[in-house]
């Protein structure tokens, strides 16, 4: 069928409803480029008129009858043949018979379910559309438009911090804490990442946002990563003691709600993708993954007191086993003031073989990850330090040596 | 599997190369700022901001030295004031952009970012006093993410340089969240340690055969540190309560837990300068205690010298009130100062002199009656040279340069040479110097005496002045010399008088003869001020007899200038005698 609108003697056009004053968002095509969409919402009626024009006054267009489709469906890009319609809703607009000039039918999808966000991926298409037929003999006459489709989640009751204790031994020691887990799409990532050991020199560090795309199941299945955001963190070498505060407005990305599973058929997931880099190129990184999620309009604030008050963080406290973590600003100047190792030998000895050209977009079973200690998801400070795995880096006293 | 490779050399930059790349860098400056104004031309703020982001993408090079990086942040800084005052000029006539805060903060990159964060919340604070304290905080924290020293020191020195007119400045909030001094204090106690702290690391960057150039770069820098504690000295409403309870003491903490000579020089020094004087009385003991804590490479005394010298001089302008009487000044510094040479074994001579000589200025200029002071501090001095075993005192050396300043001060200060005839120890340690030395010092006291027609008026006085003197009273060494070159002058065959001792600087040549005719007529004119006044004759005859006495030691070659006013005094002497009313007392 042909999607065209000349066709055979006639042109469709699909008119929404509302569309003056209706919200649009922009979707991708298959071939890469934007299109603006009428925005609908779950339970929203899709209404609006069919214009049918005959091209040529006074040649008649006989069909066998015209309806209209309303159509959510998942594309497969590598599976083409199959076509995954989640929601099929058809009207008939008209009768079998002849049309010899302009008509106009009216039509109306009374509150109807669209369970899930339109996306439009590297593998993968979830999409909705009208669909109108004129049933022809030899073939038919179509015209689609499509629509754009966005979910609303409620902000999540429980919505913990992330705070982690990472690092390889005796080479790089940090905890990484981020405020929440789940983020609405035009939030703010707060978070620190404090340096418990620092024995490379590091060059910057960077937070990305990674967007993993899994389509299809089973062997079959495509995984596809895409770096959306690089948001240098830190420009520099730190010591020992340092906290280097986050803050990272998702607002100036593109990104979608994560999808977990959308009808057995695809995922998208985020994640947050610490990266540390050293002088000489190597780069040491801890995924961390997200819930992004859309929440409704809300009223814009004035002045964003808000995430300043969020951003005010305090120095952490805790104690690592027999040592003393600084707590004064004195005694963190005691303990940095001595001055870092300046060979990596002693890094390089650590059997570890990070990536060099590392692109995150690489499957991460290539790249060594930093080491997890224990996962703190609450957000209370942890009490016992001495969680199994980890091992007790922080015992030397090499550290005030050097 | 894993890499043994160093890390690359990023030593010191070639002379030519760095003019390249600065020139690159400036014109590229140069150009992303003309695309900006002309963006705020048009009130594209967007596209101005792009720019303004490029422009200040050229800080976050590693390739450039210190000075050429601070060529380029200032033409860089000059060129964001153009876009702060449009941001302000919209702001005030209500064009507000909204967000613009969180808009700044999408930059990908931290050196832009937090550049354009700094000038925006500085917009902002300036329009508003409301959540000023939110914004300054913010911004000294954000800061953090800056941990390479350089590019860290000169973004902390931006937030500095643009707050300096909006700390808030008063005891108590005025609004909500507008902040109080206390924040102020905060918000440079903040900047200041941390900025300190990267300043410190670049000590330790690189490989040990640069750390020359390492540390004259950072001396280079050090003023982008000390311009913390000149913002704090600008709060007006930091009296002197706050700054002995909360400034000063945090500072202090700072500069001693670093443990960094360079840092710890540096910062006390400008402690002493950058606040007023009031301040140090107040806090001496605490900063005195600091001293002590110091690295040991530290040169102690030139700090203590320093704040000396700042106290002598304020305690002695005009107008002050003086030291305040229960701050005993003196023994503070004295047991200060005791302390430092205990503690440090290795210091040298010179160095115990110049600290002695700042007490002896104290000492003079504080308590100008309390001659047992110096006294005292010439005795320390003296029995401090014993215990470094110094016997010799070399002529040009820097510590008989220092004892010449020491035995100066009370000359100068005084102008009465009586008092030093009544010290103890002065004589003895003038007496260490060596021979040429010795005799500037005394030649010096006497001039002091005729510039200020100092008599001496008892016989015993004038033994005690010229046994002071006795280097030039009498010299039989440097006798025997000349007389021996003489011989030698009109022995040798040949005598050319263009070659050898005849007109060299050697004893009995013609140059020393010179001196020694400047010496004496000096000497000789001393002897005018030996006078009694009027009605002591006898005591009078007491004095030139003494002076004959002594005198006639000299020898030959000195008599001839010294004795004719013996002789002359003697027959003004007489004639009052014979006259029987004392002749009117007439200053010579």
């Amino acid at each position: 069928s042909f999607f065209g609108l000349v066709s055979q003697g006639a042109e469709i056009d699909i008119v929404l409803d509302g569309q003056e004053s209706r919200k649009t968002a922009e979707l991708k095509l298959e071939d890469g480029r934007k299109e603006r969409l009428p925005l609908y919402y779950d339970g929203e009626t899709v209404s609006g008129k069919v214009n049918i024009l005959v091209k040529k006054s006074g040649t008649k267009l006989e069909h066998q009858g015209i309806k209209i489709e309303f159509v959510g469906q998942i594309d497969l890009y590598f599976d083409r043949g199959n076509r995954h319609e989640f929601v099929s809703m058809v009207r008939e607009l008209a009768r079998p018979g002849i049309l010899t000039q302009g008509v106009c039918y009216g039509f109306e999808f009374v509150n109807v379910e669209k369970p899930y966000e339109s996306y439009s991926g590297a593998n993968v298409r979830l999409r909705y559309y009208l669909r109108v037929t004129v049933v022809k003999r030899l073939s038919d006459l179509v015209k689609e438009q499509d629509i754009c489709v966005h979910t609303l989640a409620q902000y999540p009751d429980l919505n913990s911090s992330i705070k982690m204790e990472v690092g390889i031994e005796d080479c790089l020691h940090i905890e990484f804490e981020y405020n929440k887990s789940k983020y609405h799409l035009k939030d703010v990532i707060v978070g620190k990442i404090f340096f418990l050991l620092v024995r490379i020199k590091i060059r910057h560090m960077e937070v990305q946002i990674i967007r993993r795309e899994l389509a299809g199941s089973g062997p079959a299945a495509l995984n596809e990563s895409e770096t959306l955001a690089k948001f240098e963190i830190m420009d520099g070498a730190p010591v020992r003691g340092e906290s280097i505060p986050i803050r990272l407005f998702l607002s100036g990305y593109d990104l979608t709600p994560s999808m977990r599973d959308v009808n057995k058929k695809f995922s998208v997931k985020y994640y947050l993708n610490l990266v540390l880099v050293d002088e000489e190129e190597r780069r040491y990184f801890k995924q961390q993954e997200i819930t992004l999620f859309r929440r409704a309009e809300k009223r814009r604030r004035p002045i964003a007191n808000s995430y300043i008050e969020q951003a005010i963080f305090h120095h952490r406290t805790a104690q690592f086993g027999q040592q003393q973590q600084p707590t004064t600003r004195a005694q963190q100047q005691q303990s940095q003031a001595t001055p870092p190792l300046t060979t990596p030998e002693d890094a390089a000895a650590a059997a570890i073989s990070p990536g060099r050209h590392g692109d995150a977009n690489n499957s991460a079973a290539d790249s060594p990850e930093l080491e997890s200690g224990s996962t703190h998801v609450s957000p209370a400070l942890p009490a016992a330090r001495s969680a199994p795995g980890i091992k007790d880096v922080l015992g030397e006293d090499d550290d005030d040596n050097y | 599997l894993f890499w043994q490779t160093r890390s690359q050399d990023m030593s010191g930059p070639v002379t030519e190369d760095q003019e390249k790349l600065l020139d690159e860098a400036l014109s590229v400056v140069k150009l992303q700022a003309f695309q900006m104004k002309r963006c705020l031309d048009k009130a594209k703020l967007m596209d101005a901001l792009k720019h303004a982001s490029n422009m200040l993408g050229e800080l976050r090079t590693s390739l450039l030295s210190p000075k050429s990086y601070y060529e380029l942040y200032m033409l860089i800084t000059d060129e964001m004031r153009h876009l702060e005052l449009y941001l302000l000029d919209e702001f005030q006539k209500g064009r507000r952009v909204q967000d613009l805060y969180e808009l700044v903060q999408y930059a990908g990159n931290i050196i832009p970012r937090l550049y354009l964060l700094i000038t925006v919340g500085v917009v902002y604070i300036k329009c508003s006093e409301i959540s000023r304290k939110d914004i300054l905080k913010d911004l000294v924290e954000m800061c953090r993410g800056v941990q390479h020293p350089l590019r860290g020191l000169f973004l902390r020195n931006y937030l500095l340089q643009c707050t300096k007119n909006v700390l808030p400045d008063c005891v108590e909030e005025e609004q909500e969240d507008s902040g109080s001094v206390s924040d102020s204090i905060d918000f440079v106690l903040l900047n200041f340690s941390e900025m300190n702290k990267l300043w410190v690391r670049m000590q330790h960057q690189g490989h040990t055969r640069e750390r020359d150039r390492r540390e004259q770069e950072r001396r280079e820098l050090k003023l982008l540190v000390g311009t913390n504690l000149v913002r704090l000295s600008q709060l007006d409403t930091i009296d002197v309560q706050r700054y002995r309870s909360v400034v000063l003491p945090a500072v202090l903490e700072q500069v001693v837990n670093c443990r960094d000579a360079l840092s710890q020089d540096y910062v006390m020094e400008c402690i002493i300068q950058v606040f007023p004087d009031e301040y140090h009385l107040a806090t001496l003991q605490d900063f005195l205690q600091a001293c002590a804590e110091l690295n040991p490479a530290v040169p102690v005394k030139n700090i203590l010298i320093s704040l000396i010298n700042r106290l002598s001089a304020f305690a002695t302008r005009d107008g002050s009130n003086g030291i305040p009487s229960d701050i005993p000044l003196f023994d503070f510094f004295s047991e200060q100062i005791a302390k430092i040479i205990e503690n440090k074994p290795d210091l040298s001579p010179e160095d115990l002199v110049s600290l002695q000589a700042a007490l002896t200025g104290l000492a003079l200029g504080v308590y100008k009656d309390r001659e047992d002071y110096v006294d005292k501090v010439l005795e320390t001095t003296n029995s401090g040279l014993d215990k470094l075993g110094v016997e010799h005192i070399n002529d040009h050396s820097n510590l008989s340069r220092e004892l010449m300043k020491l035995l100066k001060l009370p000359i100068d200060l005084w102008n009465d040479a009586l008092v030093l005839l009544r010290l103890r120890h002065y004589s003895p340690l003038l007496q260490r110097l060596d021979s040429p030395t010795k005799k500037s010092v005394s030649a010096y006291l006497l001039q002091n005496m005729l510039n200020n027609g100092t008599l001496v008026p008892s016989s015993e006085q004038v033994e005690q002045l010229l046994d002071l003197v006795r280097c030039l009273v009498a010299d039989p060494g440097a006798d025997a010399a000349a007389a021996a070159a003489d011989a030698t002058a009109t022995n040798s065959l040949g005598g050319d008088p263009g070659d050898g001792s005849a007109n060299g600087a050697g004893p009995g040549s013609e140059a020393d003869n010179e001196d020694l005719a400047e010496e004496q007529s000096l000497l000789g004119r001393v002897v005018h001020l030996f006078s009694t006044g009027p009605d002591l004759l006898d005591e009078q005859f007491g004095v030139l007899k003494t002076a004959r006495r002594i005198l006639a030691t000299g020898g030959g070659r000195r008599v001839k200038y010294t004795l004719p006013p013996v002789v002359y005094q003697a027959y003004q002497l007489a004639i009052r005698c014979a006259a029987g009313d004392p002749l009117p007392y007439r200053k010579l």
